[in-house]
């Protein structure tokens, strides 16, 4: 076992050979058609428009192309279809049903704003987001850098909550991610590069940074008419190379005189591990070309986190600005998210430049694009249709709200507002949970196995005997009709219609105080809790 | 169901007399196969951790004793075939088995191996999680009808493994293993909260729910859903699902399976296999035998594979009378498989074990209509290199496809929208050795 300790210290992400050090590196490469200087006098000579505007362009984008399909915008979304997207959304949670009557209830004509404003200030929405995104930034088989794989998430995570939460510009949490040193659990977002694959490390920051696939170009020059070749993947992989883990204890290191947790040695290090077969070892350089330059006694990090943040980088917005729009809609302007190239064009290339623009504009904040997504009438029309022929086609070029499947983060926390006192209670995490947060969302991810958890578990059974009791207490004598209101606000956040409460007293009547929970097991199995529309 | 089975069976006899004809009766039996006439399904045995070759079916008699270790050879009833000693009962049915011995992989690391030999991709390559062979199978020859899902996985026993099975990968969902932690038990969450009569009745509100739901919301989410829950329930009160139960077997056949935990999950996998299931991995735990905890006195690492093997055989023997007195072998294919052999000499890590070995290894293969009683395959004297016929990851999963009648050169879309091959290997040479010819 200690033997096992002893390895794991200083584990190394690889260098495999001194090539990759050049005393110093001055490459020209590939130019993009446009020249960087160019893209920064255009940066520079963007208006910052406000959130309104700005919605109000996204619709004159989107609707522009509907007329032009001839497609019929759906109408607005009601008062609670609207909440409870926004809810799940911005908070990933459902709004209590005390909140859920205030919203329905009120008369204020802004409403709307003011609750996209609320939870986007509120501490449930720099959670959602850093969950998102420290999930997909640590990669699932970990099985051998001695860490478990939740505790590496939950402390990403914590990083990313409290830059979300302060709203910190986009590029510089990128840049602070990226160029990460110290200890992992004194600084969450070393957690990055507590990774022994330097090729998965590039794979995760090339998807969710810059919104481009290297990992083909991994084994072979791109085919799929992505120009990217298989010196650029390992170009791109050779900024990591000079990455060190050292685990030792604090007091052996300060006897060495090292530095703990992550840090950029100047000389490589003997590789422990060996890089996949299909590694070439090339100079770092930037993706599809800008010039790098690298003194090997300097961390190279620092150069790669600057073209990557820089305004002229033709990824960094556009990845950011098209994520945030799949991440309401369900599916982004380019898709798949992660596949920004020039023969995967955006549904609406201009809407995707304008947003960029607006984004770099407005100093990278992120909750600037979320705000002024959720203002746009594309956010706001409702899921419901009756035309199942063109419903995909519809949803597709934003005329229709697109219905999401609930993540497994969604789902905890719905079930925690219903039931806030019993934490941990309900349901044990689905199975292949993982998968789940990756695939697209508009597809339902979950399979059989899932279901008899969900529809039979013990937990569900503990889950469901405490909900009922809550809401339809034994010895309240309420009449059905307000049980049942009270039961579909908390679990549906929606009043229930009055053919609703017809048919359900019904059954009450007949089965008696049996029904209540009867009727909270199949509100809670059916595809209007577990989605979100 | 019986009456089922049988004309199937006889189509195939039929098919194989006529293949004598041909050239290459391979080929012949394959498209049959292939062309979905003929569905065959597959018993995963999987021995996680990683057999010793020498000390199961390659034993190396005449090597030096660090590396022969402390097991004799048995003779088999095929001549020439000699196994480890405690594998008695399968030497008395070696005319069905095919052993492999050439397995050579590189892949030493557990979680790295147990990925190549369940999907044929090396972990994390295009970034992409890929199917298991469970799911491949699933998707490839399971039927959507089916009121059981068409991949089922069941612990044998040994210590627990994180991610044993590896899931559908971008395959989705649909093709996850139902898995099944105690065979004894069943599948978990099977029976309804509440008696029968009650989950009809709120099934029967929540149809109405998804009904209505499902009229105003034409979503693709929406009809997975609502598909999934509809699933789910016939899954619930499918007389199939009584092939969960153990409890419906005679004692006689429990107790020929050895009532250990691998003996009832390599029963239950039959169970399932006669009611249609297409694939169901059985996984032992335990095989990663360097010794720890072993001392000289108590039997180390040797006492380990020891009380591994005895049950193990029992159970394997008992699973191919058994699918043999149903008319069930040819149409089964069983594999026992680890994810690598272990090192030709003993007590390398003073531990009193053998360590990781991928160089060469063995896996066998049962039933299928392959012909059995033979050997594939061949290592040097001190078991360590491959001399004769040697086998990838590719080779062999693509040799599984074959047989079962799915076509391992097909490609499937990952999400990226990259075709990705059920077997990834342009130079892949399936072991043509095993057909059956003129059977």
């Amino acid at each position: 076992m200690s033997n096992a300790r002893k390895r794991l210290n200083h584990r190394l992400i690889p260098k495999p050979s001194a090539l990759a050090l050049f005393s110093v590196v001055l490459l020209t490469l590939v130019f993009l058609e446009k020249s960087s200087a160019r893209a920064e006098e255009r940066a520079k000579s963007v208006t910052p428009l406000d959130a309104g505007m700005l919605a109000r362009a996204i619709d004159e984008h989107i609707d522009k192309r509907l007329a032009a399909e001839k497609i019929q915008p759906g109408p607005r979304s009601a008062d609670a279809e609207f909440l409870r997207r926004a809810y799940l959304d911005l908070a990933g949670s459902i709004p209590t049903s005390e909140k859920t009557v205030a919203f329905l209830d009120s008369g204020d004509p802004d409403k709307r704003a003011r609750l996209i404003d609320e939870l986007l200030a509120g501490p449930q929405h720099s959670r959602h987001m850093a969950g998102i995104w420290a999930s997909r930034l640590i990669p699932r088989e970990l099985a051998s850098v001695g860490m478990n794989r939740n505790t590496m998430v939950e402390k990403l995570g914590a990083w990313f909550d409290d830059g979300f939460q302060k709203n910190t510009a986009w590029d510089k949490l990128v840049r602070d991610l990226i160029t990460a040193k110290g200890v992992p659990d004194e600084n969450g977002a070393a957690m990055l590069f507590v990774n022994p694959d330097v090729d998965k490390l590039t794979d995760a920051v090339g998807r969710m940074f810059l919104g481009v696939q290297l990992q083909c170009a991994q084994c072979h020059d791109d085919r799929l008419g992505r120009s990217w070749k298989r010196a650029d993947y390992w170009a791109m992989a050779a900024f990591f190379f000079k990455v060190r883990d050292n685990r030792m204890r604090a007091e052996e290191a300060a006897k060495l005189g090292l530095e703990r947790g992550i840090t950029e040695q100047d000389a490589p290090r003997s590789p422990k591990r060996k890089l996949p077969a299909t590694a070439t070892v090339v100079p770092p350089k930037f993706l599809a070309g800008a010039e790098a330059k690298l003194v090997s006694a300097a961390p190279y990090r620092p150069a790669l986190a600057e073209w990557m943040t820089a305004p002229t980088n033709p990824y960094f917005a556009r990845s950011m600005v098209n994520r945030q729009w799949a991440h309401l809609f369900g599916h982004g302007l380019v898709t798949p998210v992660d596949d920004l190239h020039d023969k995967n064009p955006a549904s609406h290339p201009e809407l995707l430049q304008l947003l960029s623009e607006q984004f770099i504009a407005h100093g990278f904040d992120v909750k600037f694009v979320l705000r002024t997504i959720c203002l746009s009438d594309a956010y706001q029309r409702t899921s419901i249709s009756r035309e199942s022929e063109e419903y995909d086609r519809a949803t597709e070029l934003f005329a229709r709200m697109a219905v999401k499947d609930l993540t497994l983060r969604q789902l905890k926390n719905a079930r925690e507002v219903m039931l806030p006192k019993k934490q941990g209670n309900g349901p044990k995490p689905l199975l292949y949970a993982d998968l789940i947060e990756d695939a697209d969302a508009t597809e339902f991810r979950k399979g059989i196995p899932d279901t008899l958890i969900q529809m039979n578990a013990k937990e569900t059974g503990a889950f469901l005997k405490d909900l009922t009791a809550r809401l339809v207490p034994v010895k309240s004598a309420k009449p059905a009709a307000e049980n049942l209101e009270t039961i579909y606000l908390h679990i549906l956040s929606r009043r229930p219609t009055a053919e609703e409460i017809q048919r359900l007293k019904g059954y009450v009547e007949r089965q008696g105080v049996r029904a209540y929970p009867d009727i909270c097991w199949a509100l809670l199995n059916s595809a209007e809790f577990l989605l979100n529309h | 169901m019986t009456a089922n089975v049988f004309s199937r069976r006889s189509f195939v006899k039929c098919l194989a007399a006529g293949s004598v004809v041909s050239a290459s009766g391979w080929m012949d039996v394959l498209a049959a196969g292939t062309g979905g006439t003929q569905r065959k399904s597959c018993i995963l045995l999987y021995m996680a951790g990683g057999p010793s070759h020498i000390d199961t079916f390659d034993p190396k008699p005449e090597a030096p004793e660090n590396i022969r270790g402390d097991f004799r050879p048995i003779q088999t009833v095929v001549p020439g075939i000699q196994i480890g000693e405690h594998f008695s009962h399968l030497a008395r049915r070696m005319r069905h088995v095919a052993i492999v011995r050439g397995m050579s992989t590189g892949e030493g690391e557990h979680g790295r191996a147990q990925y190549l030999t369940h999907t044929g991709y090396q972990r994390g390559s295009g970034g992409l999680l890929h199917p298991s062979l469970g799911a491949i199978v699933s998707a490839e020859l399971g039927q959507a009808e089916f009121p059981l899902p068409n991949f089922i996985a069941i612990y044998g026993g040994g210590p627990p493994n994180p991610d044993p099975f590896h899931g559908p990968g971008f395959l989705g969902p649909r093709h996850q293993p139902l898995i099944v932690r105690d065979a004894t038990r069943g599948v978990e969450n099977l029976s309804p909260l509440e008696k029968s009569s009650i989950f009809e009745d709120r099934y029967t509100l929540l149809e109405e729910m998804q009904r209505s739901f499902q009229g105003s919301h034409p979503a693709r989410a929406v009809k997975g859903q609502t598909t999934t829950v509809e699933r789910t329930a016939r899954l619930m009160r499918a007389r199939q699902a009584s092939a969960f139960d153990l409890s419906r077997e005679p004692e006689r056949v429990r107790s020929a399976y050895g009532r250990t935990q691998f003996g009832d999950a390599c029963l239950m996998a039959r169970r399932l296999v006669e009611t249609g299931v297409p694939f169901v991995e059985v996984q032992q735990g335990g095989w990663d035998t360097h010794g720890f905890g072993g001392t000289p006195a108590n039997g180390g690492a040797f006492r380990i594979i020891r009380n591994l093997s005895i049950p193990n055989d029992i159970a394997v023997a008992a699973l191919i009378d058994d699918l043999e007195a149903r008319g069930l072998l040819d149409q089964t294919l069983v594999v026992w498989m680890g994810e690598f052999g272990r090192t030709p000499i003993v007590g390398r890590q003073g531990l009193g074990g053998r360590d990781h070995y991928p160089n060469a290894w063995s896996t066998l293969l049962i039933g299928g209509g392959i012909r059995g009683g033979q050997v594939i395959g061949r290592t040097d004297r001190t078991g360590a290199t491959v001399e004769d016929r040697p086998v990838t990851i590719f080779d062999f999963l693509a040799t599984i496809c074959r047989i079962i009648g799915v076509d391992y050169t097909k490609s499937n879309d990952s999400p990226g929208g990259r075709p990705v091959r059920i077997v990834d290997n342009r130079n892949v040479r399936p072991i043509a050795e095993l057909l059956a010819s003129g059977q």
